[in-house]
């Protein structure tokens, strides 16, 4: 009887405890006001778009942001992220360089937790000239790999600095890449990465405490192709040539395979574009990368 | 009597574990805000957002920093209006507490949202998100003083002189100088 009455509580109770539908609004998106680059507009090449977004998850969490830019008949997805957002909606701002493309179509989509989607959308032409910016040249950085007790082993790019694990304190925000070897598909690899990047705490712990952790991109196509040719590299005066060899659609955190003499496109969190040769690299934990760079000022 | 004992602790047990389970997220709070008009002996009609509280006139005339937004009525053109004290309306509200005569007269402006808003986007906005700002018309260089002739179901955006961005969906309104206007807003 005992038992009879237990089951018969546990289906009610179980069968009592509905649960509530999903928030049934859809996502909205749109443009911010501001200094942004706005429908219609014309940009020469190489000239900087910035576009300023906002989201509402309608009533759900915002779950995907992606951006394309779809030009000369090629779609090229330049972010496409995951997110959890629950408060506040998103709120982002966006930056890229103008291509040769006479017409650039720019669309921003968003999801939310229910599937359900929001785009928008923007055409930007080509204008006259050319908006190529300056860069800066760092000719030599030693960075040390993770089990290297005498270089350091943080670069913030924008500066050329390099911090220790003692000196990093206060500049996390900073660090764009990092370095480390670790075996991968049977062999050692000199590998750039970034603070963002998953495994990189378990090559340096501390990076696990920061609370600021940037994520820069490395095109790793264009370094197991070998797609920067060195003279182009040599003679690069101007971000042509940074902003022109990185792909977004072949880009990850973490970059495998820097041997000596390798030529690895990167965008920083902040948008900047860049290219790194590998002047030196070492295959082992207590070696060193020398690094040139030239990066967008 | 061990059965029975039993019994009672597995029904005790379930029960507690059910409905624990069961529980539910509180529904968020909504803003909604009623404002009469400056008739209307009952309801307050002078709006602080950044409090989110409801003034009287002689309240609100000690208050003048903080308010935002008021109700008022003219027959005609503007009906059931809100306006902020800055907007220069006069003629409406009589005594020493009108708002022709405080020292802080904030500015609120009011546009029509940049995109085409449906009440379900409304309603979809949560008081928080960002993209409360955007629909805003930062570019609108007239008309902004006030949201006239309200009508229910009618989507306004403000920018308050303190630079908070809102947005209002009209509840209900009754015309008249003892008439009112509710609406719910949501703030960026």
């Amino acid at each position: 009887m005992v038992r009879v009455t237990v089951f018969a509580l546990f289906v009610i109770l179980l069968a009592g405890c509905k649960e509530d539908p999903p928030p049934s609004g859809l996502p909205l998106i749109n443009f911010k006001s501001g200094a942004y680059t706005k429908d219609g507009d014309e940009v020469p090449v190489g000239g900087k778009l910035l576009f300023g977004i906002a989201a509402s998850g309608g009533g759900a969490p915002i779950t995907n942001l992606r951006v394309q830019r779809i030009a000369d008949d090629k779609v090229i997805t330049e972010i496409d992220r995951g997110l959890f957002i629950t408060e506040g909606g998103l709120n982002e701002d966006l930056s890229a360089v103008k291509s040769s493309a006479e017409v650039e179509l720019w669309r921003f989509f968003v999801m939310n937790a229910n599937r359900d989607s929001a785009v928008i959308s923007l055409t930007v032409f080509l204008g006259e000239g050319s908006a190529y910016g300056p860069i800066k040249h760092f000719t030599s950085l030693k960075m040390g790999m993770q089990n290297n007790s005498e270089l350091p082993h943080f670069l913030d790019t924008n500066t050329g600095e390099l911090y220790t694990n003692q000196s990093v304190a206060g500049h996390e925000a900073l660090i764009d890449v990092l370095g480390f070897v670790y075996l991968t598909g049977g062999k050692m690899s000199p590998t750039l990465s970034c603070p963002q990047y998953t495994s990189v705490p378990g090559h340096y712990p501390i990076v696990g405490d920061w609370t600021v952790r940037n994520s820069t991109l490395y095109d790793y196509s264009a370094v197991d192709n070998d797609l920067v040719n060195p003279s182009d590299f040599d003679n690069a005066t101007n971000d042509s040539l940074l902003v022109a060899s990185y792909n977004p659609q072949s880009a990850s955190g973490n970059c495998k395979y820097c041997y000596t003499g390798k030529i690895v496109p990167f965008r920083t969190e902040a948008g900047k574009y860049g290219l790194i040769r590998v002047i030196h690299a070492d295959e082992v934990p207590e070696g060193y990368m020398e690094l040139e760079i030239k990066v967008q000022e | 009597m061990k059965t029975k004992f039993l019994g009672i602790a597995a029904i005790s047990f379930l029960l507690a574990f059910c409905f624990t389970g069961c529980k539910k997220d509180d529904p968020e709070p909504k803003n909604i805000v009623k404002l009469g008009a400056q008739a209307n002996t009952s309801v307050g009609g002078f709006l602080s957002v950044s409090e989110k509280k409801v003034y009287t006139m002689q309240e609100a005339f000690q208050n003048q920093e903080k308010i935002d937004i008021f109700c008022f009525y003219e027959e005609g053109v503007n009906n059931i209006a809100i306006a902020g004290p800055g907007t220069g309306i006069d003629g409406i509200f009589t005594g020493d507490a009108a708002p022709q005569n405080w020292d802080v007269k904030n500015l609120t402006r009011f546009t029509k949202p940049t995109v085409d808003l449906t009440v379900a986007d409304f309603d979809a906005l949560k008081d928080g998100d960002a993209i409360i700002e955007t629909y805003f018309n930062a570019e609108q260089t007239s008309g902004y003083k006030k949201a006239k002739d309200l009508k229910i179901n009618d989507i306004y955006t403000f920018k308050t002189e303190g630079n908070i961005f809102g947005i209002i969906k009209v509840t209900a309104v009754q015309q008249g100088e003892t008439g009112f206007v509710e609406f719910e807003y949501k703030l960026k």
